[in-house]
């Protein structure tokens, strides 16, 4: 089990074998993805019942909590993939972590988009300073700035390091801004304003939204890989193995 | 189901606009972050494609010209 | 410029190195006079914003001063931060406190403390005055100035992540701001609840206990980020 484990670690160290392990496991991914999306979509939309005080608007809740939840994940997993970058200096685990900031930050911009749309029949605005939506708000400038300090950066292998140092103090801050922004909103506003309670949801409404959940995640999971691909094709464009992928030999005439 | 109609889905009760911009948003988000990468990758695989015709012509161009003509 | 980093052999304890740099960096800062004033200035400057941009009115200002005295207080130490580290890697002495035989954990956590004694500490010193000027209630005066003194050193720390990983890039302060805003957003709510708190007249030892928490974590465990960060920024 540990030398299985160990050679997987070695195997993980190159770029090329990842590209083909990943090129077999994308089709079986793409497709469980798509099922429970649109499974998930099709149950919530159609036909979960809709909420006592919210009417149907309460059906955002079925894109809105999976994307929140993926974007705390992603950043999460971007954290870890730079510590592992930096420790071992493996390129897989450099090209994971620059791929899932564009990701998790589109993914945190649709988690703020849906809580938006969502509050406006809710609460009758368009924002609504509440202490989820404003952790989000705060998780989207982090992740604003790891892609912004990637870019700044000339030299792309000091640029990965610098992002994984910052990755990683942000991972570190994300659970205290929490917190802090919880105790926060406690005292401003001590009426609950939540827009799921503490109440159990009922298993209607509860079973559509695991299944968005798991979709969502085999989401992320297809989009990385398919980004880390391609990221992998510009790094090693010039290596024979890619050349050969790509662009085989001509036959000679 | 818990719509009636075709026409009850899309009013959604007065939420439609809200809901099916949502969703539809979401749509167009998913679509877009798995189709970039996508692209890039057709992309990267189209420049490597011409660089090597351009080889493969060269070589050819090189092959037919009478060695008497090849540069020394 | 005739005061060198501490490069001596390793004889030195690393007290005795951090206190030499800060001793160093203290000295330099006081001989450039403008880099202590500009912060300061700024502050007195927004805070005189503040009124030309809601009205005189004085309930109003006194409504919203706990909070804007934080956030101004913070805007000055994100500026401040741009300058921990331009000068010396202008001139190659981060290099050398690179290549010292001393842990550059110890050197980047005395210049965060020797930073913060002429940014954050005057900053926290002259914040009465500036309370009046947004007039505050003079009962929120000590929490003011207590919470400050504690968050602008977590401040100070935070803008060092910053400023290390951005020194060698262009347009490096824009981004620091945008790399270290989030990260302060702890900070302030602390910072200004406890104000806000003092100000209505309730007890506020809770807000500086999360403050000293806050700085109770930042302290040990920044420098070990400033250090990772100067070494990418000199190799790069």
């Amino acid at each position: 089990m540990w030398s299985w484990l160990r050679s997987l670690w070695h195997k993980l160290g190159s770029p090329r074998w990842f590209y083909q392990i990943s090129g077999k496991w994308l089709p079986w991914l793409a497709l469980l993805a798509a099922a429970l999306l649109i499974g998930g979509t099709v149950w919530g939309l159609l036909f979960a019942p809709q909420d006592f005080r919210q009417g149907n608007s309460f059906r955002i809740i079925y894109i809105h909590v999976p994307a929140s939840m993926l974007a705390m994940a992603g950043y999460v997993l971007m954290a870890s993939a730079g510590a592992i970058s930096l420790i071992w200096r493996m390129k897989v685990a450099e090209v994971a972590m620059k791929c899932a900031a564009p990701i998790g930050a589109a993914l945190t911009f649709l988690a703020l988009i849906t809580g938006s749309i969502w509050g406006k029949p809710t609460w009758g605005t368009w924002w609504v300073w509440d202490a989820r939506i404003t952790s989000v708000l705060v998780l989207f400038f982090l992740y604003m700035g790891v892609i912004a300090l990637y870019e700044a950066f000339e030299n792309k292998q000091a640029a990965a390091k610098a992002c994984a140092v910052l990755s990683l103090v942000g991972v570190v801050n994300v659970p205290i801004i929490y917190w802090s922004v919880e105790w926060w909103f406690s005292l401003h506003q001590p009426a609950t304003l939540k827009i799921m309670g503490k109440s159990t949801m009922a298993p209607a409404m509860l079973y559509p939204l695991m299944i968005m959940i798991a979709g969502f995640y085999c989401f992320y999971a297809l989009a990385l890989l398919l980004a880390m691909r391609s990221e992998i094709l510009q790094r090693e464009r010039n290596t024979q193995w890619v050349r050969e992928l790509l662009a085989p030999r001509a036959a000679e005439a | 189901m818990q719509f009636d109609s075709l026409t009850a889905l899309w009013q959604m009760g007065g939420h439609g606009a809200y809901v099916w911009s949502a969703y539809g948003l979401c749509a167009i988000t998913l679509l877009a972050i798995i189709l970039v990468p996508l692209q890039r990758s057709r992309r990267i695989a189209a420049e490597l494609r011409k660089g090597e015709q351009r080889r493969a012509a060269r070589a050819r161009a090189a092959d037919s010209t009478p060695s008497s003509l090849k540069e020394v | 410029m005739d005061v060198a980093p501490p490069t001596r052999a390793a004889s030195l304890s690393p007290v005795a190195v951090a206190l030499q740099m800060i001793r160093r960096d203290v000295l330099l800062a006081l001989r450039r006079r403008a880099e202590i004033a500009n912060p300061l200035l700024f502050f007195l400057m927004i805070c005189a914003l503040l009124p030309l941009g809601i009205g005189p009115e004085p309930r109003q200002l006194a409504a919203i001063a706990p909070g804007m005295l934080w956030v101004m207080a913070l805007l000055s130490c994100l500026l401040a931060s741009d300058g921990l580290f331009r000068s010396d890697f202008d001139d190659g002495s981060l290099e050398q406190m690179l290549l010292s035989p001393s842990l550059l954990y110890i050197l980047m956590l005395a210049k965060s403390i020797a930073h913060w004694l002429v940014s954050g500490l005057p900053l926290a010193l002259l914040s009465p005055l500036l309370a009046v000027l947004l007039q505050l209630p003079t009962a929120a005066m000590p929490a003011l100035m207590l919470s400050l003194l504690l968050g602008t050193v977590v401040l100070s720390l935070i803008g060092a992540i910053g400023g290390a990983l951005t020194v060698g890039l262009r347009r490096g302060g824009l981004l620091l701001s945008l790399i270290a805003l989030p990260l302060y957003v702890p900070v302030l709510i602390f910072g200004a609840s406890a104000v806000q708190a003092a100000a209505e007249g309730y007890a506020y030892t809770g807000q500086m206990a999360a403050l000293g928490a806050l700085l109770a974590l930042a302290l040990p465990l920044a420098p070990f980020a400033v250090a990772s960060a100067v070494r990418i920024s000199l190799d790069n």
